[in-house]
């Protein structure tokens, strides 16, 4: 049956839907939950989205140029620590402050986004993301001096500096992306996809294009079935015609 | 004779205006049944993501070039080599911005072409390209100094940008991106203000908006009382805006900072940034207005 939700439990899934619908709504006006509150409060819904926004540019404009400069495309005659000296205060204020606003946001609708394949990937590339930043700093940095104002810096470096470049364009764009509904459950899709949202235990359930395609199979026979002429009544041969037979005692007209 | 020429190229008449925007008017309206228009919107999110790169792209130019101009950021290197090594974001950024978003509106034109916010944000991008092309870049590419050209620009682009932002603020359900603005600004001032004056700012500007997301959240809430809502929003706006813009005044025309930075090149960083601001807000307020 499409839209069924499958038996299976996520802890996760219940938390956030508690958290989504019920949690403050004996707090809040017509009983809505901090949730729902705060995604309908203009004024503080506009300030965390554009402050995260901002602070995104911030971030990412500086940390592109540290890594355009790791892969020798820019800044190639200034130290690769001058540069990161001057560039990551301004990388970190911003970093701090997307780290506040965006856990907000998400607080917003959190089920919603739990279940959604744009957020989980975002979260991926994140995690790939600062894994990048400690394996810079922890591996490839070690030996920054013998490099560090080299115009195109050794291979470990440029590496390091296209992936961290790719993993932030990704989180960027997935971080748009997850606005979409396309591939919000509920609606067919593949099982790949169902199965990296978790559609089975969302409200939306999970639904195979199998499924999409015998449901409309269903309802286009249920609509031919309506469409249909009620089968012909049995002709009655002695039953006189209705609009023929002139009716007991009337006289039919003379002729003129 | 120039005159007369010149009236020749006008219209002969008001009604010879409006036969033209109703040229314009059923151009746009058969946007919709181009087949690009129909490829727009099934690739629609997609498009968007380049948009917002190329924004992101350019923003990586503007904002390390505008925050040397004020005097902070990669001080270690003079202005004109900060805006040569940055000038390829601009150019990519802007690229692919404006042909992404040409794109957009194929897809969109009828909303689009009946949206005031969209001629905020068109106005604005304009004054946005000038400030960076005629304004950012020559003051830069001149450790600071402004030439003919600069002081021209500067001119124009701010009286295109004063005319976004009123237009901005007049526009109903859309004027409260103002506020985006007001944050760029504010954000912009965290980071060039230094030593104890960024505290007093920072502790100034948390005075005002705590009391005032208390208040329209708690005690005068748009959904039971929506023309006192008004008020106190347009109240903190301007209490916020005089507190942001004051500060800025004060850093902009203060003591000189590092080589490079002086009143005119330090206005110029302002603008740039926060006109490009205005551009993003009114984008995100054709979405939601």
């Amino acid at each position: 049956m499409l839209h069924q939700t499958l038996a299976a439990h996520s802890v996760l899934n219940d938390f956030f839907e508690w958290v989504q619908f019920h949690f403050g709504e004996h707090s809040t006006h017509y009983g809505r939950s901090f949730s729902a509150a705060l995604h309908e409060a203009l004024n503080a819904w506009g300030l965390l989205e554009g402050t995260h926004l901002l602070t995104l540019m911030l971030f990412f404009g500086t940390i592109a140029l540290v890594d355009t400069r790791l892969l020798g495309w820019t800044f190639r005659k200034t130290p690769i620590s001058v540069l990161s000296e001057k560039l990551l205060p301004l990388t970190v204020t911003a970093m701090i402050i997307a780290m506040i606003t965006g856990p907000m946001l998400f607080f917003a609708k959190p089920q919603d986004y739990y279940h959604n394949f744009w957020f989980r990937l975002k979260m991926v590339l994140l995690v790939v993301a600062i894994a990048n930043v400690y394996i810079f700093h922890k591996v490839v940095q070690k030996n920054q001096a013998e490099w560090d104002t080299a115009e195109t810096p050794p291979l470990k470096a440029r590496l390091s500096g296209a992936l961290s470049l790719l993993s932030w364009v990704l989180v960027m764009s997935c971080g748009r992306l997850i606005a979409y509904n396309f591939l919000e459950c509920g609606k067919p899709h593949s099982a790949f996809i169902n199965f990296t949202q978790e559609c089975a235990t969302s409200p939306l359930g999970a639904v195979t294009q199998a499924d999409y395609d015998k449901q409309l199979a269903d309802e286009k026979k249920a609509a031919d079935a309506a469409a249909a002429p009620p089968p012909a009544m049995p002709s009655m041969p002695d039953m006189p015609d209705a609009k023929t037979a002139a009716p007991a005692g009337a006289v039919k007209p003379e002729a003129k | 004779m120039y005159l007369a020429q010149l009236s020749k190229m006008l219209p002969e008449s008001p009604d010879a205006i409006f036969s033209k925007m109703h040229q314009v008017k059923d151009w746009e309206a058969s946007l919709k049944d181009w087949p690009l228009a129909h490829w727009v919107n099934t690739y629609f999110a997609y498009i968007e993501i380049v948009h917002f790169m190329g924004l992101f792209i350019f923003s990586a130019s503007v904002i390390v070039t505008c925050l040397r101009l004020i005097g902070v950021g990669l001080t270690n290197e003079p202005v004109s080599v900060v805006e040569k090594n940055t000038r390829w974001f601009l150019h990519i950024g802007v690229v692919l911005a404006i042909g992404s978003g040409l794109l957009m509106g194929v897809g969109n034109a009828d909303k689009l072409y009946n949206s005031q916010i969209f001629t905020v944000k068109m106005i604005a991008m304009i004054a946005g390209l000038i400030f960076s092309y005629c304004v950012m870049v020559p003051v830069a590419k001149a450790e600071g100094q402004a030439g003919g050209l600069a002081k021209l620009g500067m001119v124009i682009a701010m009286a295109l940008w004063l005319l976004a932002l009123v237009t901005f603020s007049i526009t109903p359900t859309a004027n409260v991106g103002i506020f985006h603005i007001l944050w760029g600004g504010a954000l912009i001032l965290f980071i060039a203000l230094q030593g104890k004056t960024r505290w007093v700012y920072a502790i100034g500007l948390l005075a005002l908006i705590l009391p005032w997301q208390v208040i329209t959240h708690v005690f005068i809430r748009e959904d039971l009382d929506a023309a006192k809502y008004m008020v106190v929003n347009k109240a903190f706006m301007y209490l916020t805006g005089a507190w942001i813009t004051g500060l800025s005044l004060y850093n902009i025309f203060g003591k000189a900072a590092p080589t490079g930075s002086n009143a005119f090149a330090r206005m110029t960083a302002y603008a740039t940034i926060l006109v490009w601001v205005t551009v993003g807000a009114g984008g995100r307020w054709i979405g939601l207005s």
